[in-house]
């Protein structure tokens, strides 16, 4: 008889369903809506921002801030005069951050992959303890150690450049490469490599030829998440940096002054600093999840 | 495949060195752009200045012309204002690069004690101690020496809005605090205004340069003479206390008031929600600016008001700041050329334009052209003798901070007015003693 | 990717060793010389030399810098703003890390069931985490804005609240709104690591379960829970670790108030060295900081070769 059996299914599949979508429904809103705020507000005009009942959405949307960060376009409000240099300075300071997040990636991938392949293949004394050491070490909070950091650059004569960031910005991100890389180097069979030293290649010449090339998809996900680690980063900048060197989450900081916030600025310059890790997560989400994921905890 | 007649593991350590070299000459291939690229030559003298951001506009403007007289750029960091303490700081301690800072009103004391200044006594012209007025330059001293220029003239003023006060029947702005809740009580019952007044009590400096300006205008004070925190007597008591009711449940003061800045009790002033406000120079501008206020030319200005029993005409505190060198500095000589030359009226008058910065020049107040220009300083003007300093303390940071808890304890109700302020003395005595001062 | 060898092999030495073994340890130091050398001088040396200022008195209201062995850690220790600190920090961290894992359980769970834009959700998920730090908390600085913010407007127009609430203006509610900031940013990471451990469990033994008669919660109880058991050890660990160093978000956020109401470790190390001056204090703070971060790292390297073991 269909028409009890169906009703039967219609009892019991429609609550479950419904609680699943009500969940996405309420999932997307929660992530997505403070997200949406940033945009709004940074292409709200100042009245709209402060006014109330709130504009959701701006009656009469301005590019006005964006486009005196990126563009040349000064703010000629008086009440925006102060503003005026800190934006444009953004723009050096996107270029900064990109710099350093891409360098520091680089080099974290070099180093960390060689040092990947010895733990991976490799036996030698204290194998265990350096794997190990550094990964506590990582863990040490930047606050701990600012003060000597900042001595030791300024010794250097590396403060305010981007070298200074880009020497001290491995100590935390290199040992999640070593890490993630010898795993993967592992379940590479090795027979891959006898062959072609049997061929009479060398060692390290192996590891070009023959490992580099297949772990690309681990360098590119953990490249990815080495990025964006070093694209967010704060309290070193903060320090190590005062005019020319300084990156954008300290840039972001600067739209207050003495006696308040322009909220205007500070979501307009936000959001241009969300822009490029934002859609490098959404672009490659499969791979970042992967690289997430392998660094932690799967077995 | 290798044929060189060295073993794999000298292989390993020539392939890593040279992988190494290589991810560091692309590292300093990628920081080529930022350092000068004009390394080659001889560096161009610069003089580099450390400032907050609302500070920039006429630095940047007088760059130009200062690098076409003396043929020396200007390099300028700036910071939020919030930074610039803990910057001037890891600056100075780290040997940094930096000349000339921003010097607050209530640093000086901390900034010498701890050797980042050089006294700048020796710089000040006669014009400029004849010209301006003593108490500018003693918020600047501290064991007997000047520690900075002072540039930057600011105080609290009493803006009013006239027409409303007229509405409610009011023809003369508030002359003591009492006076002023009265007229308050009355407005907000005419429903002309939401509350009387929002204050910039949130947890900041801005909350202990209300208390300031409070205090005295009670009859209270800081320390005395001999430099005991008396603030917790009667008066003090007095003052907490009223500041507590006029945001409690009977009061006539925007409640929110603890959560408020300086910048945010502007906001319901600006659209006529409020009748009083108090604040620094820069309010002016945005009440006078068509795009940000509904309120243009209803504004009126007045000295901040004193209680009824203390008798006193006014009470405010003072603001603002100067320009300091720090012995960093490897060109002291040039750095105080260059802030002999801020100092000078023409600079003046382009950081009053540029950034509403109060000049410190006597007579720029009585000054015609200046007056039709700026006609609202003539109500401003008087406030300054009335203007008290905040404590002066080397580690004022650390008191302020922990004033600030206090006081918040007692407007959010979580202790006494009398408690929170014995409370507050009592640290206050114990830090002085091992602090010393 | 686990990495094998992590169960401590047997102790390897030089001695009675072949040549060969030499050279391979030799070729292996080689490779490993550069990251390693990184790691001691940006990490240990600075930490070891934070330890060394902290045996001292470095306060620039007193003269000089003399050597005063432990004298900051009893300071330390026997003050009340310390322990108000740590018990703050404890709180911060319990209460993020237990909701965000009871959360991020709950949302995978969710996303590891089929429906309709599954793909767009999952791929819509990472965006808050993509959000720098420093950006998040202005954002929700702004929109927890005692006067102006959207929380405030959202609610009174709903007409759920009669008058702007403070959010950021009393220090316990402070706190739980960080929490929240720290959440909306955080959260994603905890869905895609236990959504990675979900989705290793085979598919059977739900099936199995259900023929025997097996509620939703059952399912849940008896099959999900004890997969996931081990991934909920690490992620508690791990996160636990992480969260213990928040910094960037109170700095943006409230500064470590109101009312010290937000002055968690990190922050109160900050302020002590660059707001009061006081360095040698500061130090010992932050060297407080490293011992406790080093042992709970050592705890979560404990688990993960426990892991090992058991597999």
């Amino acid at each position: 008889m269909m028409g009890a059996r169906s009703r039967r299914i219609w009892h019991r599949i429609k609550p479950q369903t419904f609680l699943v979508y009500l969940g996405a429904l309420l999932l997307l809103l929660w992530t997505l809506a403070p997200a949406y705020w940033l945009l709004a507000s940074a292409i709200s005009p100042s009245h709209e921002l402060v006014a109330y009942p709130p504009h959701w959405f701006p009656d009469n949307p301005t590019l006005e801030r964006l486009q005196a960060i990126i563009g040349s376009k000064m703010l000629r409000a008086s009440s925006m005069q102060t503003m005026a240099a800190p934006a444009a300075f953004f723009r050096r300071a996107i270029l900064n951050s990109a710099i350093v997040a891409s360098t520091t990636t680089l080099l974290c991938l070099g180093l960390g992959s060689l040092a990947g392949y010895a733990f991976a293949r490799l036996r030698f004394p204290g194998r265990g303890f350096l794997l190990i050491l550094p990964l506590a070490l990582q863990m040490l909070p930047p606050i701990a150690l600012v003060i000597p950091l900042y001595s030791l650059v300024q010794a250097l004569g590396l403060i305010d450049t981007l070298a200074g960031l880009i020497l001290v910005y491995p100590s935390f991100l290199l040992v999640y490469v070593v890490w993630v890389m010898t795993g993967y180097f592992q379940n590479i069979p090795e027979e891959l490599e006898d062959a072609a030293r049997v061929d009479g290649c060398s060692r390290l010449g192996a590891f070009f030829r023959i490992v580099v090339p297949l772990s690309t998809p681990a360098f590119f996900s953990t490249g990815l998440l080495t990025f964006l680690l070093a694209w967010d980063e704060f309290l070193y900048a903060l320090v190590l940096t005062s005019a020319r060197a300084k990156t954008l989450p300290v840039a972001v900081g600067e739209f207050s002054t003495q006696f308040g916030i322009d909220y205007g600025m500070m979501m307009a310059g936000g959001l241009l600093a969300s822009v490029p890790p934002v859609i490098i997560a959404l672009l490659f989400q499969p791979l970042l999840v992967r690289g997430l994921t392998t660094g932690s905890i799967k077995g | 495949m290798s044929h060189l007649p060295i073993g794999s593991d000298h292989r390993a350590w020539l392939h890593t060195l040279v992988l190494s070299a290589l991810l560091l000459s692309l590292v300093t291939a990628a920081c080529a752009p930022t350092p000068t690229p004009e390394a080659t030559q001889p560096k161009p003298k610069t003089l580099t200045l450390l400032l907050p951001v609302d500070w920039r506009p006429v630095v940047d403007w007088i760059a130009p012309q200062w690098k076409e007289e003396t043929g020396i750029d200007l390099e300028i960091i700036s910071l939020a204002y919030d930074e610039v303490h803990d910057k001037i700081v890891s600056s100075a301690r780290g040997g940094a690069d930096v000349d000339i800072v921003y010097v607050d009103t209530i640093w000086p004391a901390e900034f010498a004690k701890a050797g980042f200044l050089i006294p700048v006594d020796k710089y000040v012209t006669e014009e400029m101690r004849k010209g301006i007025a003593k108490p500018l330059f003693d918020q600047l001293v501290w064991d007997g020496k000047l520690w900075a220029f002072p540039f930057n003239n600011q105080s609290k003023w009493l803006f009013y809005n006239k027409e409303i006060l007229e509405k409610a029947g009011y023809d003369h702005p508030p002359r003591t605090w009492e006076e002023m809740e009265e007229m308050s009580r009355t407005m907000m019952e005419k429903g002309l205004v939401k509350y009387g007044t929002a204050w910039g009590w949130a947890q900041a400096e801005g909350l202990i340069c209300d208390v300031t300006l409070f205090l005295y205008g009670f009859g209270g004070r800081w320390r005395d003479e001999k430099g005991n925190w008396v603030f917790n007597d009667e008066a003090g008591q007095k003052m907490l206390q009223w500041m507590v009711n006029s945001i409690g449940p009977d009061g006539w003061a925007d409640p929110a008031s603890t959560s408020l800045n300086d910048r945010t009790v502007l906001n319901p002033f600006l659209v006529g929600d409020t009748a009083f406000v108090l604040n620094w120079a820069f309010a002016w501008g945005l009440i006078q600016d068509p795009k940000e206020s509904k309120v243009v030319d209803k504004v009126g200005i007045a000295l901040i008001p004193a209680s009824e029993e203390s008798g006193l005409v006014s009470s405010s505190v003072t603001g603002g700041g100067g320009w300091g060198i720090l012995t960093n500095s490897d060109t002291p000589e040039l750095a105080a050329k260059l802030l002999q030359r801020f100092m000078s009226r023409e600079v003046q008058v382009q950081a009053l334009d540029l950034q509403q910065n109060m000049p410190v020049w006597t007579e720029m107040y009585s000054d015609p052209e200046i007056l039709k220009a700026y006609p609202h300083f003539k109500a401003m003007g008087p406030q300054f003798q009335y203007a008290h300093f905040r404590p002066v303390l080397p580690w004022y940071s650390e008191w302020s901070l922990q004033a600030q808890v206090e006081i918040q304890a007692a407007l959010t109700g979580a202790k006494t007015p009398q408690q929170a302020l014995d409370d507050l003395a009592e640290w206050s005595t114990q830090k002085s003693k091992e602090y010393g001062y | 990717m686990r990495v094998r060898g992590l169960q401590g092999s047997s102790p390897i030495g030089w001695k009675g060793r072949p040549p060969e073994f030499r050279r391979e340890a030799r070729f292996a130091y080689a490779l490993i010389m550069p990251s390693l050398l990184l790691m001691v001088g940006l990490i240990v040396v600075p930490f070891f030399y934070a330890f060394w200022i902290s045996l001292h008195r470095v306060n620039f209201l007193f003269p000089g810098r003399p050597f005063i062995g432990l004298e900051n850690y009893v300071h330390m220790t026997t003050n009340q703003d310390f322990w108000a600190s740590v018990g703050r920090t404890i709180y911060f961290t319990a209460v993020s890390v237990v909701t965000q894992t009871v959360l991020g359980i709950a949302i995978a769970q969710l996303l590891n069931k089929p429906f309709r834009g599954r793909i767009i959700v999952r791929t819509l998920l990472l965006l808050p985490w993509a959000i720098p730090t420093v950006v998040n908390g202005t954002l929700w600085r702004w929109i927890l804005d005692g006067s102006t913010g959207a929380l405030n407007h959202l609610l009174l127009q709903l007409g759920l609240i009669k008058h702007n609430v403070i959010w950021l203006g009393r220090p316990f509610l402070a706190m739980n709104m960080v929490i929240l900031g720290d959440s909306w940013r955080m959260l994603p990471l905890y869905v895609i690591m236990f959504l990675a451990g979900l989705q290793a469990i085979p598919e059977d033994l739900y099936d199995a379960a259900r023929v025997d008669g097996a509620t939703s919660w059952d399912c849940f109880r008896y099959v999900t829970l004890p997969f996931l058991r081990p991934v909920i050890l690490v992620v508690l660990i791990l996160r636990t670790l992480q969260t213990f160093r928040v910094f960037d978000i109170i700095y943006v956020m409230t500064r470590g108030g109101p009312a010290n109401g937000t002055m968690v470790i990190t922050f109160l190390t900050y302020f002590t060295t660059f707001k009061f001056q006081n360095f040698g204090y500061g130090a010992a703070l932050a060297f407080f900081i490293g011992i406790t971060t080093l042992g709970m790292a050592w705890v979560y390297i404990r688990t993960l070769r426990g892991r090992e073991e058991a597999l």
